[in-house]
């Protein structure tokens, strides 16, 4: 007699927030294998961007992969044609750049926590981070002129400039945002029924989150030191006072403190970039077609964002490839669901923050 | 990017001597169509470290077979069934089916289509 | 936990973080990225507005007599300001205004005439060149 069962986790499911789908077999409650099929959402977009868009389009079209990442894709391709084009951009639209990267990890890591509340049955919380993350798209909005879609990066610089006024308002709201993410951490650290959802479950150690690559605030809540922004040093992020941030537990727990004490940081972040943003242009013209090959990493709010391009001195470029953080992190997922609780699946799911838009691009 | 050339013959002994987990982060497999032949592109960058890509490569015919790094490397299974997929390439091991169904457009990235 | 507690309870007593939208408008911050309008009396008519655009929201369709018409299809447009940053006489001619694009109804035809307009206009700067050509030869 067969000792296991399968139990399909999606593409449809009540707790599961995008269109991929796991296989569980399980023992009892006791999940022995996972397979995972990611490609439901394939759009095409390499193949767009290679056969029907020029390469000073491309930064709108990237964009369009993810909506949580939306200015993370469009910078990391901009920074690789940047390479091959030699265009050298000026310390203002750097530090502008950094600002909306930090901006966009802060509502990132929020929604992802506010998920993870919810699938641990904490559906109040989930609103109130909701209701907080607004002041964040509040201040993203002021600065690029659009809540979601930016468009703010483009090849040469940025697109928009920030007046006294937005640099008020920024660091209005953020002062108003820091307590409230305290509070957070507090019902995160303290809260005993969601302690029980989160402590030593979907767990991770350093070891196996090497052998499988893990990335982003999955790998850092295990204790692996990855992070892009300590590797390049393309942005001044030492100047603004970045400071890598682990955990050792490596389960949910460990991940949400990851993100939260991220957000602080990003906080602090924000605030020494308005305090030096330097003179300069914004934006440097732009001349040639890109003839040659180069790589850009990036890291985004789930990890690091990758990309390969090129060119062939034609205005169409021969080849983009985009490396997404899910997309390298789903064989470090498949691998911690072995051995847990099926009940647990959507809370673990909802910890690794997945993007399926962005995995099958 | 520092590119390192090998060969379908060598490519495994090339990456197992080479790839370290506790050293190297493997980024992903990448290929490249260049008009008559397939360039696959391994790519990897030390841990806390600010040096460049390091970047092994190899070129091969559109019908050959190459191995499978999967031994080495247990996650790049992803990286390999996408460029299975969008080339129409043969790796050994590797099945077709990651993100293109059966009844989609085959290999839409390779240049001849 | 306590303080948790007591959070929730005072919450009740506070108004709500959602606003009644429809009847209470939205406040937009300045400078927000509407729809994109257009001036014929200041256009130069050197199409670079028609080149950068991502989605190809803008077209000119050209008539034999030489002269252009301007297309415009909001419903397709991304509000990315590229057109502006293009133009040579941004504010004249072509300027983004503050105001909210609007969802379309079937009745807008967003897609079937506007992929129809796009042909033509292909068709009617080709038709254009054509008779350039055989006014130069004769």
């Amino acid at each position: 007699m067969k000792k296991t069962i399968n139990i399909p986790y999606g593409s449809q499911h009540i707790a599961l927030l995008e269109p991929v789908r796991f296989q569980f077999e399980t023992q009892n409650e006791k999940i022995v294998g996972v397979k995972a099929d990611i490609g439901y959402v394939h759009r095409g977009i390499e193949k767009a961007c290679t056969s029907t868009f020029e390469y000073k389009q491309i930064p709108s079209v990237v964009a369009r992969v993810c909506g949580l990442c939306a200015i993370t894709h469009s910078l990391t391709y901009v920074m690789a044609v940047e390479q091959i084009i030699d265009v050298n951009v000026s310390e203002k639209a750097k530090y502008l750049r950094m600002l909306m990267v930090e901006l966009d990890r802060i509502h990132s890591h929020m929604l992802c926590l506010s998920h993870t509340a919810e699938n641990a049955g904490y559906e109040a919380l989930f609103m109130q981070i909701m209701a907080d993350r607004e002041i964040i798209m509040d201040i993203q909005e002021a600065i690029s002129g659009n809540r979601v879609q930016f468009d703010f990066v483009c090849i040469g610089g940025v697109n928009r400039d920030i007046t006294d006024e937005i640099v008020k308002f920024i660091i209005k709201s953020l002062n108003e945002l820091q307590p409230k993410i305290e509070d957070i951490f507090d019902m995160f650290e303290n809260n005993w029924s969601l302690s029980l959802k989160y402590k030593g479950i979907g767990a991770i150690t350093k070891e196996n989150a090497s052998i499988y690559n893990a990335l982003g605030p999955l790998a850092r809540a295990a204790g692996l030191e990855t992070d892009v922004r300590a590797e390049s040093d393309y942005y001044p992020y030492e100047k603004i006072g970045y400071k890598m941030i682990l955990e050792q537990t490596g389960d949910i727990y460990g991940r949400n403190r990851v993100r939260l004490r991220e957000i602080l940081s990003s906080i602090d972040m924000i605030k020494n970039i308005l305090c030096d943003i330097p003179e300069g242009n914004i934006i440097e013209k732009v001349k040639g077609k890109p003839n040659g090959e180069s790589v850009a990493r990036l890291e985004a709010p789930r990890g690091e964002i990758f990309y390969y391009l090129k060119g062939v001195k034609q205005a169409m470029l021969d080849r983009v490839r985009t490396k997404t953080p899910t997309f390298s992190g789903i064989p470090a997922m498949v691998e911690i669901f072995k051995g847990q609780e099926y009940g647990d699946v959507p809370a673990i799911l909802a910890s690794f923050d997945p993007c399926m838009s962005c995995t099958a691009k | 990017m520092k590119k390192i050339e090998t060969n379908s013959e060598n490519l495994k002994d090339d990456i197992s001597a080479f790839y370290d987990y506790k050293i190297w982060h493997y980024i992903t497999v990448n290929g490249v169509d260049l008009g008559d032949k397939m360039e696959i592109q391994y790519l990897f960058k030390k841990y806390g470290n600010k040096e460049e890509v390091v970047c092994y490569f190899l070129t091969m015919d559109y019908e050959k077979e190459i191995p499978s790094i999967v031994s080495i490397i247990p996650s790049a299974y992803l990286g390999e069934g996408e460029v299975v997929d969008m080339f129409g390439v043969k790796i050994k091991e590797i099945p077709k089916g990651l993100l293109l169904e059966e009844d989609s457009c085959q290999a839409p990235l390779r240049k001849a289509q | 936990m306590i303080s948790a507690i007591t959070k929730a309870f005072s919450n009740l007593l506070k108004k709500p973080y959602t606003c009644n939208y429809p009847v209470t408008p939205v406040i937009k911050p300045k400078n927000y990225r509407g729809l994109i309008k257009f001036n014929d009396e200041y256009c130069i008519w050197c199409d670079k507005c028609e080149k950068v655009c991502p989605p190809n929201a803008i077209i000119f369709k050209q008539f034999e007599d030489g002269h252009k018409v301007y297309n415009y299809n909001p419903y397709l447009c991304i509000y990315c300001g590229d057109c502006i940053r293009a133009c040579p006489k941004t504010g004249d001619a072509l300027w983004q205004c503050e105001e909210k694009g609007l969802p379309s109804i079937s009745k807008d035809a967003p897609n079937d005439d506007w992929f129809i307009l796009e042909k033509e206009a292909k068709q009617s700067r080709e038709n254009y060149k054509a008779i350039k050509a055989a006014k130069k030869k004769s």
